[in-house]
């Protein structure tokens, strides 16, 4: 339990430092916007309660929000998100469920399941952020596609996270 | 009784969830530019030591380049100095120091965090209320105008930048000097757009857009970009105009805060005619 508390507070300070002080400033084109710090709401152990998500997504956004000093923007769009993740774990649970305590990691769960769970929950995740951020109805195209175009090496730099740095806890 | 609260209880990820956007949306909405500079001054020197921290890192991998920058911008205003100059005619009276009076100073400060690839960029500089940085002023770079100050903490002031969506100032068309508006609202960081300029004026690619000098923040005549491209949307009097951005974000090192020394006698004398 402890180690589980510690291995996730570990992940998030990394996530939030490397988003902060990396990814912000990659500047590969203005449609390619990659937020993998949300990745920390999709690794918590899938019998988080739903309360908890929220909490833990809201701060999580409102700490990224004083790096971007766009207040309340990260905080609502990863709040979102950690309403939509409970969903969409039990839409995608596989046919004999999950075992208790469980973390949805592509070392678990295989890295097809995580390529269509990460992929869907960024996007929606970004949807809600780009659709706020320019917030007018003539950009619903960019909106669209910067989601897509961010969401893919998102997803993709999640993988590669998980395989290099974020061993999956035994559950005891 | 036991229903209901089993409802509540059911729901109870929704009303938290309603609740915690509530707070969010109303922070990003309700806020207006100022209310926001709260948010930014109350972790304004914790972010600024990460941001130092990165910058430190980062630095001397473009130090040879803001260098290059540096001699240029040495070299052009060398140019421009009276001992450069041969006087070719005599008569002409040269002017008596007491004629001038200066009104722009130029405080120069690092530019240690930026980004350009969102919609409210900013920018950090490493100067502030210490150095005699204040909220407001204008800044301008080596090749252009760049921002605003929004606002400062003791060793570090937050800018807005022109690529912003909230920033916009009046400028120029430095050929025939009818005003507009610039404004950003794109997402390319070499470009922006200028309105308000009527359909009546011809224009041509290339042309220079400057600053109106008609705000306190600039002096008149300042560098802002040049036309690549316009055109004329139906049901409209005035051109939409693209603008290259003569300042390149994406390679930003040094910046000068400008402080107008009649900034305030400027303000103070439109702000009593408009109450009259």
């Amino acid at each position: 339990m402890i180690e589980l508390l510690l291995r996730n507070i570990w992940r998030g300070v990394f996530l939030i430092l490397f988003q902060a002080l990396v990814l912000n400033y990659m500047d590969l084109s203005s449609l390619v916007y990659p937020m993998v710090y949300v990745g920390l709401l999709l690794m918590l152990p899938i019998d988080t309660p739903r309360w908890l998500y929220l909490l833990i997504g809201f701060s999580l956004g409102m700490i990224m929000d004083l790096f971007t000093r766009t207040p309340g923007l990260h905080a609502s769009a990863c709040t979102f998100l950690a309403l939509i993740i409970p969903t969409l774990q039990s839409v995608l649970a596989p046919r004999d469920g999950y075992e208790g305590g469980m973390q949805p990691l592509a070392q678990n769960m295989g890295v097809q399941w995580y390529a269509i769970y990460g992929t869907s929950a960024l996007l929606l995740h970004h949807i809600w952020f780009f659709s706020f951020e320019y917030f007018r109805l003539s950009a619903v195209g960019i909106i669209l596609l910067k989601s897509l175009l961010s969401a893919i090496p998102g997803v993709l730099l999640l993988i590669l996270m998980q395989y290099l740095l974020f061993k999956p806890v035994r559950s005891a | 009784m036991r229903n209901i609260v089993r409802l509540l209880y059911k729901l109870h990820a929704l009303f938290l969830f309603l609740a915690l956007q509530a707070i969010c949306l109303t922070l990003f909405f309700q806020f207006n530019q100022y209310q926001q500079s709260s948010f930014i001054r109350s972790s304004g020197d914790v972010v600024g030591w990460f941001q130092d921290v990165r910058y430190s890192i980062t630095e001397p991998f473009t130090v040879k380049e803001a260098n290059e920058k540096l001699a240029a911008e040495n070299a052009a205003l060398r140019d421009r100095l009276r001992e450069s100059w041969y006087v070719r005619d005599t008569r002409v009276l040269q002017s008596d120091t007491s004629v001038y009076e200066q009104q722009f100073e130029y405080l120069a400060a690092r530019v240690i965090n930026i980004t350009t690839n969102q919609n409210h960029n900013y920018l950090t500089i490493d100067k502030g209320a210490a150095a005699g940085i204040e909220k407001d002023m204008g800044v301008i770079g080596n090749e252009g105008i760049v921002g605003f100050v929004l606002e400062t903490s003791e060793r570090y002031s937050v800018i807005v930048p022109v690529i912003n969506d909230m920033f916009t100032t009046s400028v120029k068309l430095e050929r025939t000097n009818d005003f507009g508006v610039l404004r950003w609202d794109d997402t390319d960081p070499n470009m922006a757009h200028v309105y308000g300029i009527s359909a009546s004026v011809k224009l041509k690619e290339g042309d220079t857009i400057v600053t109106k000098g008609a705000s306190a923040r600039y002096a008149e005549g300042m560098m802002v970009g040049t036309i690549t491209d316009y055109e004329l949307e139906p049901g409209r009097s005035d051109y939409t105009i693209d603008v290259d951005l003569a300042t390149d974000f994406n390679r930003l090192f040094h910046v000068y805060c400008i402080r107008n020394r009649f900034a305030e006698e400027q303000l103070d004398l439109e702000e009593n005619a408009r109450m009259e």
